[in-house]
Formats: structure tokens, C-alpha cells, sequence
């Protein structure tokens, strides 16, 4: 009875989970957040880092990304909806959610321990060159990343190539 | 106007009304600009000394007399209407030099104008020269980095730009080569607001939003 209740919650979460993340399926936010950078998708963070970045979008990293207040709600509503510890279903997210500790709300994707501990084999150079510049220029080098699939097969490094472990 | 007169002879050669020919004045023009209100007494004497035919037609003439008279002074309205519209626009076309605005961005062109009155009595109109050195200039930006709008929209304001610190491509600001520029009033106060705090670490005045909107229109 044991094995056939495991053999059951298996198959059920190789039936319901899903690699990667949730891709981006609102325009305003496509519009909004990726006018200025990669329109990162909500299940990167959880619900507790929007809610703190959103809240001073005046000073958005250095940048002014103040939105009228109209906007400003809808994205906040899209992002807890789709926030990573609201879509565990999905690999990426979980993993993320996972990592960061109950005590920490970081508001940066690239300062969740998660992403740090997939990013730090790579050598500066790659990261510091004209055609990446910054560790949060995701499609820099995963291909797919739109999509939202971050694996290691559609990694492809500019002036590099391919990536292996 | 011509059946009007017609109307006049055949009413003076009418043998019953000639005798009170002075008063058919009241229905030219002249009388009617000068004495409004006793057309109307003076006109019901003459019409009831009218025979029935004669009152049928003389009622039709009426009729038409004030048809062609209402169209005339409509025609006036809209005659003073068109020119202050055409007076209007060709400043702003004047002052545009480029593309036109549509109707919202004139709008806000023009509450841009208000605004900058309040901040400078002398200020006349916005100038491209000064939108150009705003947008070209170097200044210590809000990341306390020195930039220029150039930095990521190009001195080509043709070209796709790229953004200086994520490398995210930036669609072309040239409203000529992309249409999509400078059409939402909403987005275009956005950006400028952004902008100037990206670049001046401050907001920009009335006076430096029009000259820049002018300088990018004018690309």
C-alpha cells in the first residue's frame, strides 16, 4: 500500500511538474518591465521581493521606473499572482523559493541564493563583456530564456559557446 | 438675394401697396441692420393690406428672405471659425517645423506652453536648437553615472537604441522612422519624467519637456 501511494504522489508530480518558469502572459508587464530590461518572469521572485521592489519604483536600481498608479496596481496584482512561491509547480520557481531563507526578502533575482550557487562557475570576463555586461541580461546567453527555460542545454555564452558543468 | 428683389418690384408695382411703397424698406437689409425691432410691427400693417395671392407669395418670399439671410450669417460664423483655426494651426506648424502632433500631444504641447509662461514671462515658444543640446549633453546622472540621452537612444535618433546598463534594445526614438513615438500623451509624460531623473537627476522643466519633444519631433 506504502509503495503504491509513493508510486502515486511520483507519477503525479512528474505529471504536474514543469521545468523552467511560468513564460510572461501580460502585455502590460511585457510592455512596462521589459522596455528597459529582460522582462524577467514573476516566478523568479517570491511574492515578498516584488512586493518590496514595487514599492519604490522611484528609485528602481538607480533608475526612476515610476509608473502612474493605474498601471502600478495591475503589475502588482500580475506579480503576487504569478509570484514564484504561488507557481511551485514549476521547477525553477520552487527552487528559488526554496532557497531564500524566511528572514531575507532579496529584491535582486541575481541575489537569491539559488541563482548564485548556478552562476558562480562563471568566469567574470564573461559576464563583464559589451554583449552581456550584467549577470541580469538573462537572454544574453540562455537562449531560451522568453520562454522561460532556463536549462543548461540552451545556455550559449556570446564570444564562448556552449556551457558545461 | 435676387428673389428678394424681385419680390420688392412686384410688390411697388402692386397698385394697393404702392401707396405704401416707403414702407416696404423694412424688408431690405439696410432697415433690418438698423431697426430690428419694428420690422415686425411695420410688416403686419403691410401684410394685411395684401390681397390673398399677393400674401401667399409675399409669406414664401418671407420664408426664403430669412432662409438666405440665416445662411449668410452661418456662413459668416463658420467663415470666422475656419480662419482662427487656420490661424491657429499655422503657428503651430510654424513653431512645429516638423511633423504635426496629433491632437493629444498638441494638448499637452500646449499646457507645456502654459506652464512655461508661469516659469518665465518672456518665453515664446520652444526651440529644437535648445531640445538638441538637452538631449547631446553629458550630465551626472541618478546612478551617479555620467550620461546623455545618447547613451542609449543614439545621436541617430533613427537607429534601434541599446540601454547603457542592461543592454536591452530600445526601439528607434525618431518618430519619422518608428510611429509609435510621441503619440501617448501618458507614455510621454512617463518617459520624460524617468528620463530627466535618469540623466539630470531631477525632473525637467516645462520649457526644457517642450524643447526636447520639438527636437525629437524634428528627427
Amino acid at each position: 500500500m506504502k509503495k503504491l501511494i509513493l508510486a502515486a504522489i511520483s507519477t503525479a508530480t512528474i505529471l504536474f511538474a514543469q521545468s523552467g518558469v511560468k513564460p510572461v502572459d501580460n502585455k502590460l508587464y511585457t510592455k512596462e518591465c521589459g522596455s528597459c530590461h529582460f522582462d524577467f518572469q514573476p516566478g523568479l521572485l517570491p511574492e515578498k521581493s516584488w512586493l518590496k521592489m514595487m514599492s519604490n519604483l522611484e528609485n528602481h536600481f538607480g533608475t526612476d521606473a515610476s509608473l502612474a498608479k493605474e498601471e502600478h496596481d495591475t503589475l502588482v496584482g500580475y506579480l503576487r499572482i504569478n509570484s514564484s512561491d504561488k507557481a511551485m509547480e514549476y521547477k525553477r520557481s520552487r527552487k528559488m523559493t526554496q532557497s531564500i531563507s524566511v528572514y531575507d526578502t532579496p529584491i535582486k533575482i541575481t541575489e537569491v541564493p539559488y541563482f548564485i550557487k548556478k552562476h558562480s562557475e562563471i568566469p567574470k570576463r564573461m559576464i563583464t563583456q559589451n554583449e552581456v555586461k550584467t549577470l541580469s541580461n538573462c537572454a544574453a546567453c540562455h537562449t531560451t530564456a522568453q520562454k522561460g527555460i532556463y536549462s543548461e542545454r540552451a545556455i550559449k555564452i556570446p564570444n564562448y559557446g556552449r556551457w558545461d558543468d | 438675394m435676387p428673389e428678394l428683389i424681385k419680390m420688392i418690384i412686384f410688390m411697388t408695382m402692386n397698385e394697393k401697396v404702392s401707396s405704401m411703397s416707403n414702407r416696404l424698406f423694412i424688408l431690405s437689409p439696410l432697415y433690418y441692420k438698423n431697426n430690428y425691432l419694428p420690422l415686425y410691427l411695420d410688416f403686419a400693417i403691410l401684410y394685411f393690406n395684401l390681397n390673398e395671392k399677393c400674401k401667399e407669395f409675399v409669406k414664401r418670399c418671407i420664408i426664403l428672405f430669412y432662409k438666405i439671410l440665416l445662411n449668410f450669417q452661418y456662413r459668416n460664423l463658420k467663415e470666422v471659425k475656419m480662419k482662427r483655426i487656420i490661424l491657429m494651426s499655422s503657428l503651430l506648424f510654424l513653431s512645429a517645423n516638423a511633423v504635426e502632433f496629433n491632437a493629444d500631444m498638441k494638448n499637452y504641447i500646449q499646457s507645456l506652453k502654459v506652464e512655461a509662461v508661469k516659469e518665465n514671462p518672456n518665453f515664446k515658444d520652444f526651440s529644437i536648437k535648445n531640445g538638441e543640446q538637452i538631449f547631446t549633453s553629458s550630465h551626472i546622472g541618478k546612478k551617479g553615472v555620467k550620461i546623455s540621452c545618447t547613451s542609449c537612444h543614439n545621436t541617430d535618433l533613427s537607429t534601434v537604441g541599446k540601454n547603457h546598463f542592461t543592454n536591452k534594445e530600445i526601439d528607434p526614438l525618431s518618430p519619422n522612422t518608428n510611429s509609435k513615438r510621441l503619440v501617448d500623451v501618458k507614455d510621454v509624460k512617463k518617459w520624460l519624467k524617468r528620463n530627466f531623473n535618469d540623466v539630470y537627476n531631477r525632473v525637467g522643466t516645462a520649457q526644457e519637456k517642450g524643447d526636447v519633444l520639438y527636437y525629437i519631433n524634428s528627427k
